[in-house]
């Protein structure tokens, strides 16, 4: 891709509704391009603007309150390292021999003391070494969690995405029939050139309806940061973009377009290939072109 | 040394203050996007508490990430919007999987807010006029692409017209949006 088809991807990455392989292009090129980087920035900027002039309930007050009350918790303690036994940390203390002062009593409580805070210090050690073991435990149950989370909403996405796919073939299908049944229909055929000899096109539309359907046969994919556009050849206007689309693999490709402009007379119709995302005036090859059907 | 927070202290300086644990750089901070912040989130979840808590979530994170915060890669605003709108839709989504759809409660009106709020109200007037320059169907597919979690295809059916189009006229409305900012700022 060109880097004026790249930079015409902004808007949409700003927006993050590019297509994937889109989306690798344009990182590639911001990583070498200061100016598409620096205009993608302003766009994004552009947006935050928008999001901050939105009206809404007033909610500073609260939300500052809940800050305060995170603020105001004691942050939370990590164990990081079982705790050495108070025995290994000062050994000196329990077998240093007693004063002279303080005779055998003092030396048995001296003794007796050390065996207890032993004690006490193994259990308190093995308590937090269990405690760790469960913490470790828990953070593994829930990493498993999580993991199996994204994997799940990763299929329903999946299954979504077919089912919007399927859900718009049928809409299609449907739509085209509508037109095909007005009682103002009007048809334009539109016949092959040089690039795409097999394809062939149809466009639909019924003004009372306000709708407009195209239908496509034998049109290749377009290459990667390109797409297909539908032109109206208006006889004041010129060329008025009926809208882009994109085919896949099957043989058959049917999309809404834009209806003719109101009181503009239309005197053909023709399909061009475009920079991705379309543009005002045609630039591209033009593919198939064809007028109106007499009425 | 440290600067003194006040509200001439840009946002820039305030995020860098809390970068060094400064909390009266994080209230600042608040009082100067909470707002704005909850009304963002407001649109995505259509209930009050939930957005004042995506709001306070979003700030919290700020925060918490101040160290990682590049300036030269995006505005504290743009930043602050990116998390708040994402833990928004994070929400929307999870609501949307736990629950069936409701009404969208009735919105209270807007109290005034103190000084803090002033530059918004001016910031925000400029957008809306900004906005309001471009055409209605131009507005209505880029609040769509950028307030809600519609699909693109989604978004056509729902405005009914084809998939290309959507693309082209979001695209052309967010260049104009820019173009308008630009000349009005």
């Amino acid at each position: 891709m060109t880097h004026d088809e790249l930079k015409a991807l902004l808007p949409l990455a700003a927006l993050e509704r590019l297509e994937p392989a889109e989306i690798e292009a344009l990182r590639e090129h911001l990583a070498g391009c200061p100016e598409c980087d620096a205009e993608l920035r302003e766009f994004e900027h552009t947006l935050s603007l928008l999001a901050l002039a939105v009206d809404g309930p007033a909610t500073a007050e609260r939300v500052t309150r809940k800050l305060e009350a995170r603020l105001a918790a004691p942050a939370p303690v990590v164990v990081t390292a079982a705790p050495t036994p108070p025995s290994d940390r000062e050994p000196a203390r329990v077998v240093e021999p007693a004063r002279r002062s303080g005779g055998k009593i003092g030396s048995r409580i001296a003794i007796a003391a050390a065996i207890i805070l032993a004690i006490y210090g193994a259990a308190i050690t093995s308590r937090m070494i269990d405690l760790r073991y469960a913490y470790d435990e828990r953070g593994n149950k829930l990493a498993y969690l999580q993991n199996r989370f994204n994997a799940l909403e990763q299929e329903a996405k999946q299954s979504e995405q077919k089912i919007d796919a399927l859900s718009k073939v049928l809409s299609d299908r449907v739509r085209l029939e509508q037109v095909l049944d007005a009682p103002d229909l009007q048809v334009t055929r539109l016949a092959p050139l040089g690039p795409a000899p097999q394809a062939h096109a149809l466009v639909a539309t019924s003004k009372s309806s306000g709708y407009a359907v195209l239908r496509v046969t034998g049109l290749e994919p377009p290459p990667p940061g390109k797409t297909y556009e539908l032109w109206w050849i208006t006889k004041q206007k010129g060329p008025e973009p009926a809208g882009t689309f994109t085919p896949g693999t099957n043989q058959e490709f049917i999309e809404k377009v834009d209806a003719p402009p109101a009181g503009e007379h239309v005197m053909a119709s023709a399909i061009t290939l475009e920079p991705a995302g379309g543009v005002p005036k045609p630039t591209g090859v033009m593919y198939l072109k064809g007028s109106p059907d007499r009425e | 040394m440290a600067k003194t927070i006040g509200q001439k202290t840009s946002d820039r300086d305030l995020v860098a203050a809390m970068a060094r644990g400064d909390a009266d750089a994080l209230r600042a901070l608040s009082a100067r996007y909470a707002r704005m912040l909850g009304a963002l989130a407001y649109r995505f979840v259509q209930d009050e508490s939930d957005a004042e808590e995506i709001a306070a979530d979003a700030l919290w994170q700020a925060w918490r990430e101040a160290r990682s915060f590049d300036p030269s890669r995006s505005s504290v605003s743009a930043w602050l919007v990116m998390l708040g709108r994402s833990r928004a839709i994070d929400r929307f989504r999870a609501a949307r999987s736990r629950r069936p759809p409701e009404n969208p409660q009735p919105q209270p009106a807007p109290v005034a807010d103190a000084l803090a709020d002033l530059e918004a109200a001016e910031r925000a007037k400029i957008v809306k006029t900004a906005v309001g320059e471009l055409e209605a169907k131009e507005r209505e597919l880029l609040e769509l692409a950028y307030f809600s979690d519609l699909s693109q295809a989604e978004i056509a059916d729902k405005v009914g017209v084809p998939l290309g189009t959507v693309k082209t006229r979001m695209r052309t409305a967010l260049i104009k949006l820019r173009d308008s900012l630009r000349r009005l700022r």
